[in-house]
């Protein structure tokens, strides 16, 4: 096995996500065996090439810095959890 | 009820002649989606979908029919990763339930302004990460043609809807094969357009660099009326294709060459079969049907020809590097802050993250995230990230190759007919490693995917199972960047030589 417990770990803490016993047990061993696949990419003859992040190898088109007509702040906020005031309600941050 | 497996065009000819009203129609279709057993959708509301059939029918009664959108009035129902504001969306998810979007997908409100009247969402797999549905939070989808083997995923709620006669047509998403397999598995057809056809705004995201929807229903002349209206320049998606609209229904019926006939309209057409396709990968039943579909096009004119793909297999591990990393990009906007799932439990901000996140991603999520993680984390990243998109580039040169010798590239869409629920997919190359069995199966859909091609899925044959079921085969259609309307053309040829998409499933027994 090439993932360690601890590296598995410290990736759960990077993704914000929580493991179990469990997840050592069923997740660790299929990303292990992922990472491993993974690793036949090495094979390829790769050199000199780009990497392709757009399958048109397209430029990133920005729009017009104008303003747009948008939902009601009151539509946009009607899926937060808590809110009060118009503000999103988190656990206290400073103590 | 009468029109219940018929195409998008027979009941077009139904509306224009009065014989059925939109309303009716509508109705009958939510009929058949009330109570239905096959776990096709995640959400309806008759009232609304017929408040908006009553909208077509008044628009039908004052267009003249020669001035009506061929879609004026056509039920549609969307894969529940199109975000609608009557309809919620959850992408499968449980961290997106109950989710009302304050607006419609790009792709939703063009279907409605051609006139299409939405039944409801269909099921999918969580975030469209599955090639089974049984990635769904909420409930699998069955195979209408055998119910306990699955449709195919992402889009699998969608296909069985379209396959059992629920809706008449479909939208779809297809990051590495959601549309095409599951339309393959249930026996109807889908096209994925070239990449940026059709707006991303609005689909929930997964991997945006390979995200594409397009239309499932029941022929290619269905799916190229759609896909014109579907498709067009969106300035909200920062990826969307600055092409002109076009009808993508205008080559159908007509010689694709100057060399075609009426008798051989394929005269002139080369086919290409890629050898890593037409492999020991393929079981004996899909091998068979294809062969003989492949006789049907060369029957029609058509000449086929070996070319090669030789980057088929890196595809796979160069594909399950992209779109974790990009999916565990995409995901994290899942806080719990803003929309969504937030734990009760939570004492502090971090916690309130990791464990919002916790409850309610499912574990093919939770799998992708960790792995995006791990490929885009320091000391990895070249390693994996960088060369899995070079990867991609060579990927997607062997296709540029291949189309200076064939003008479409044949092939199979899935190795293997629809698996049994529960069960994964029998392949040679999975006996080595089980876990990776379901993922190894899109090994055929993978390449149009990163290469960004236009590519399809239409039923060619069936299997026919020990237990006395048929299972359909789908033919797979690549074409170069931008050949939708000749690819659907194509298509619509071979589905005038042949009935396997007329085909419907005997569920008698399984009808509630």
């Amino acid at each position: 096995m090439s993932l360690s417990k601890d590296q598995f770990d410290k990736l759960a803490r990077l993704s914000r996500l929580s493991v179990t016993a469990e997840d050592h047990d069923r997740i660790l061993p299929a990303i292990d065996a992922m990472v491993t696949w993974a690793d036949t990419l090495r094979q390829a003859p790769t050199q000199g090439l780009e990497p392709m992040a757009n399958p048109h190898d397209m430029v990133l088109r920005l729009r017009e810095d104008l303003a747009q007509p948008l939902p009601s702040r009151e539509a946009l906020m009607r899926n937060a959890p808590q809110m009060a005031e118009g503000f999103f309600i988190v656990p206290r941050v400073v103590e | 009820m009468e029109f219940r497996f018929s195409p998008l065009s027979e009941l077009r000819r139904a509306l224009d002649s009065g014989m059925v009203s939109v309303e009716e129609l509508a109705q009958d279709y939510l009929a058949a989606l009330k109570n239905e057993p096959f776990g096709a959708s995640l959400a309806v509301a008759p009232e609304l979908t017929l408040k908006q059939a009553r909208y077509c029918q008044n628009l039908l009664e004052k267009t003249p029919p020669d001035q009506r959108s061929p879609l004026l009035g056509l039920p549609v129902i969307h894969k529940d990763v199109f975000v609608t504001t009557g309809w919620p969306t959850t992408a499968g998810s449980k961290i997106l339930e109950n989710y009302q979007s304050p607006f419609n997908a790009q792709a939703v409100d063009q279907l409605e302004s051609a006139g299409m009247v939405c039944l409801g969402k269909a099921n999918c797999d969580e975030f469209a990460m599955g090639s089974t549905n049984e990635h769904s939070a909420y409930k699998p989808a069955r195979n209408p043609w055998d119910t306990r083997r699955i449709p195919g995923g992402s889009s699998g709620g969608s296909a069985v809807a379209v396959a059992a006669g629920l809706a008449p047509a479909a939208t779809g998403t297809d990051t590495g094969g959601s549309i095409r397999q599951p339309a393959a598995m249930c026996g109807i057809t889908g096209i994925k357009p070239t990449y940026g056809r059709v707006s991303r705004w609005g689909l929930v995201a997964y991997a945006s660099s390979l995200d594409q929807a397009g239309p499932m229903a029941r022929t290619a002349q269905d799916c190229a009326w759609m896909l014109s209206a579907m498709a067009g320049f969106d300035p909200k998606d920062s990826t969307s294709l600055n092409e002109p609209s076009e009808d993508f229904a205008r080559l159908l019926g007509k010689p694709m060459t100057d060399a075609a006939s009426t008798e051989q309209p394929l005269r002139g057409l080369r086919l290409g079969m890629p050898s890593q396709y037409f492999s020991n990968q393929i079981s004996p039943a899909v091998a068979k049907a294809l062969e003989a579909a492949l006789q049907v096009l060369r029957g029609l004119g058509a000449e086929t020809l070996e070319v090669d793909l030789p980057r088929t297999e890196l595809s796979l591990p160069a594909y399950y590097v992209i779109a974790p990393a990009e999916a565990s990009s995409n995901l994290s906007r899942f806080d719990g802050v803003r929309y969504g799932h937030r734990s009760e439990k939570a004492t502090d901000l971090e916690s309130l993250y990791c464990l919002s996140r916790t409850e309610a991603f499912g574990p093919e999520v939770r799998r992708r995230i960790l792995l995006g993680s791990y490929v885009l984390s320091h000391g990895y990243y070249d390693a994996y990230y960088l060369q899995a998109q070079k990867v991609r580039r060579l990927v997607a040169m062997d296709f540029d190759r291949a189309f200076e010798h064939c003008d479409f590239i044949v092939g199979p869409v899935s190795p293997v007919t629809a698996w049994r629920l529960g069960d994964s997919p029998a392949l040679e190359a999975a006996k080595d490693n089980p876990l990776l069995a379901e993922y190894l199966s899109d090994v055929f859909t993978l390449g149009a995917s990163l290469s960004g091609l236009p590519a399809m899925s239409m039923p060619c044959g069936f299997e026919s199972t020990a237990g006395g079921h048929r299972l359909p085969v789908g033919l797979q259609l690549i074409g170069p960047r931008f050949e939708e309307a000749k690819m659907l053309a194509l298509a619509d040829h071979f589905q005038l030589a042949t009935n396997f998409h007329e085909q419907t499933p005997d569920f008698s027994g399984a009808q509630s």
